[in-house]
């Protein structure tokens, strides 16, 4: 019996062979296996769909043909791309029959697809999964923090791009705390490892209180299988799982990843990251430069503000009652000079002899004890900017110096301009307030708002004697 | 001078970088106000100053901080001093 199915049972007659169905398909079967052991084919795909147990079953077509084909798991799972109906492919298999059927079909053994490769349909697919699930869009971005203190790279600790990327941040924005997160970033098992990576720059950093304030992920250039990690789905779910902002900078200006697409900003390259990052801290470089020349300038418009104020006040006072307020002001004066004077001694030479300086000045001084309180403030103002321009640096001491100037120009000067005159004995330069400072015959200094007067005293008249 | 170091170091100097640009920021609106009396004004130029002094210094602080996050469990993680070895090497 068992014979009866191996092969056609021979007829007495020796006329053709009678096979039983069984027996043909089996014989059909071993042929077309033997002359189609490994055939390749060309077709578009239809009717694909696949089982729980992995198997995949389709058809294969032309414009007038068709055969029906089987991918087994053990080969499919191999398939880096999901075969669509509409799909043209090259497929590797061999030729086989299903015996019960009666009916020739191809077992696949590995698939190609025609016109893009199977990188690309994996790309493509992947990338329009991802997409419908809202994982790219804009809505999801983040705006990267313009300054981030601590920055979390994500790459290979031998690759590169680490080596750029400190490089750069190291010239350009030393003040960068940099952690390093190793990860595989090419080969078997690169994405999981990525994964992993910004799992721990995230959650781990976050977790020992080091919390970054952005995470670049990436790898330099490489072929199109070299950077595939960054296209790998476990990736690009990592990436979206992150809470801290992530940078994506894969490979070389052309390429597009996944992890871009995910990432809260992309960069053309590695390099470029971090110049990003460096550009931040620039900018705040140059704001900040600017910041002695905004506060001297406010400051001193707050002094001249006050200044204007006081000396309208002085004025008016002046008009009203000129015999009182100079009175006043010669009190005033007097023990502002006392004041002055015993400071000065304790000071050093420099400021001895700019207080020598705005001594004369501060004599001119308004009546109001307010502006005499002005007074001391602006030579205080006026010691502590030249303190500042001596520590600062060359370019700010110059705005310093032209500021002092300015304040100087603001200074009471502007009283004696009104006709008020201060007396000097000449000996001692000493300001004369009573008439007996000066005696019959001594030589004698009067300030003016203009030039100066040496005058000999003829006559010396006490308080009511004269007038 | 030595007054004006003694009134620099017994003021409080600013705790970290972020914290110095942030009073900085307010010592300038401050001024902007106008409402700031004489002597606060001078006062608040003196901070200012030396506080974008501190801001520069720290900006420009050749300190390279690399490290990197060492251990693969979460619970072991801690950080480390990154050693480039190939830093010589390079250019």
């Amino acid at each position: 019996m068992s014979a009866d199915l191996l092969g056609p049972s021979a007829a007495a007659d020796a006329g053709p062979p009678v096979y039983t169905v069984s027996q043909l398909n089996s014989r059909v079967k071993g042929l077309l296996e033997e002359e189609f052991a490994q055939v390749l084919v060309e077709g578009e795909v239809t009717s694909w769909r696949t089982y729980p147990s992995g198997h995949a079953y389709f058809s294969v077509k032309d414009a007038t043909a068709k055969v029906g084909a089987v991918m087994f798991s053990g080969r499919r799972k191999f398939l880096r791309f999901e075969p669509e109906d509409g799909m043209r492919v090259l497929l590797k298999c061999r030729v086989t029959l299903y015996e019960r059927d009666g009916r020739f079909q191809l077992s696949v053994l590995s698939m190609e697809p025609l016109g893009e490769g199977a990188l690309e349909v994996a790309f493509r697919q992947l990338m329009d999964r991802l997409e419908k699930e809202g994982l790219f869009s804009p809505e999801r971005k983040r705006p990267l923090p313009t300054r981030p203190r601590r920055v979390a790279l994500v790459t290979s600790r031998e690759g590169a791009a680490l080596r750029d990327m400190l490089r750069v941040l190291s010239d350009r924005a030393p003040i960068v705390e940099v952690v390093l997160v190793h990860t595989l970033v090419q080969g078997k098992g690169a994405g999981e490892s990525i994964a992993a990576a910004l799992h721990r720059a995230d959650r781990g950093l976050r977790g020992i209180d080091r919390a970054a304030d952005l995470i670049i992920v990436g790898r330099g250039g490489g072929s199109r299988e070299d950077l595939w990690a960054f296209n790998e789905e476990v990736t690009v779910r990592a990436i979206v799982n992150c809470e801290t902002p992530v940078l994506s900078a894969v490979g070389h200006e052309i390429d597009t990843s996944l992890s871009d697409l995910a990432a809260d900003a992309a960069a053309p390259t590695p390099t470029a990251a971090t110049e990003v990052v460096a550009r931040g801290w620039r900018e705040l470089s140059r704001d900040l430069d600017r910041m002695p020349g905004t506060l001297l300038r406010l400051t001193e418009g707050r002094i001249a503000g006050l200044e204007a104020r006081l000396e309208a006040i002085a004025a008016e006072r002046t008009l009203r009652r000129p015999e009182d307020a100079l009175g006043v002001l010669a009190q005033r004066v007097d023990s502002l000079f006392e004041r002055m004077w015993r400071e000065a001694r304790h000071a050093e030479a420099a400021r001895l002899s700019r207080l020598r300086g705005i001594l004369p000045r501060l004599a001119a001084s308004s009546p109001g004890g307010a502006v005499r309180r002005s007074e001391v403030e602006l030579s205080d103002m006026m010691r502590r900017l030249r303190l500042a321009d001596e520590s600062g640096r060359e370019r700010k001491a110059s705005a310093l110096r032209t500021a002092a100037g300015r304040l100087e120009a603001v200074s009471p000067l502007a009283v004696l301009a009104r006709g008020y005159s201060l007396a000097y004995r000449e000996k001692d330069s000493s300001l004369l307030r009573r008439a007996e400072q000066a005696g019959v015959g001594e030589r004698v200094r009067l300030r003016l708002s203009e030039g100066m007067l040496i005058c000999w005293v003829e006559e010396s008249l006490r308080e009511g004697e004269g007038t | 001078m030595n007054a004006a170091k003694k009134s620099a170091s017994s003021k409080k100097g600013p705790e970290n970088f972020e914290e110095a640009l942030e009073r900085l920021e307010e010592i300038v609106e401050e001024l902007e106000g106008g409402e700031a009396p004489l002597e606060g004004a001078v006062g608040l130029y003196e901070e200012g100053v030396s506080l974008f002094r501190y801001c520069r210094e720290q900006l420009d602080s050749a300190q390279k901080r690399v490290e990197e996050l060492a251990g693969e469990a979460e619970e072991v993680l801690s950080l480390r001093s990154f050693e480039d070895e190939d830093e010589e090497e390079e250019e």
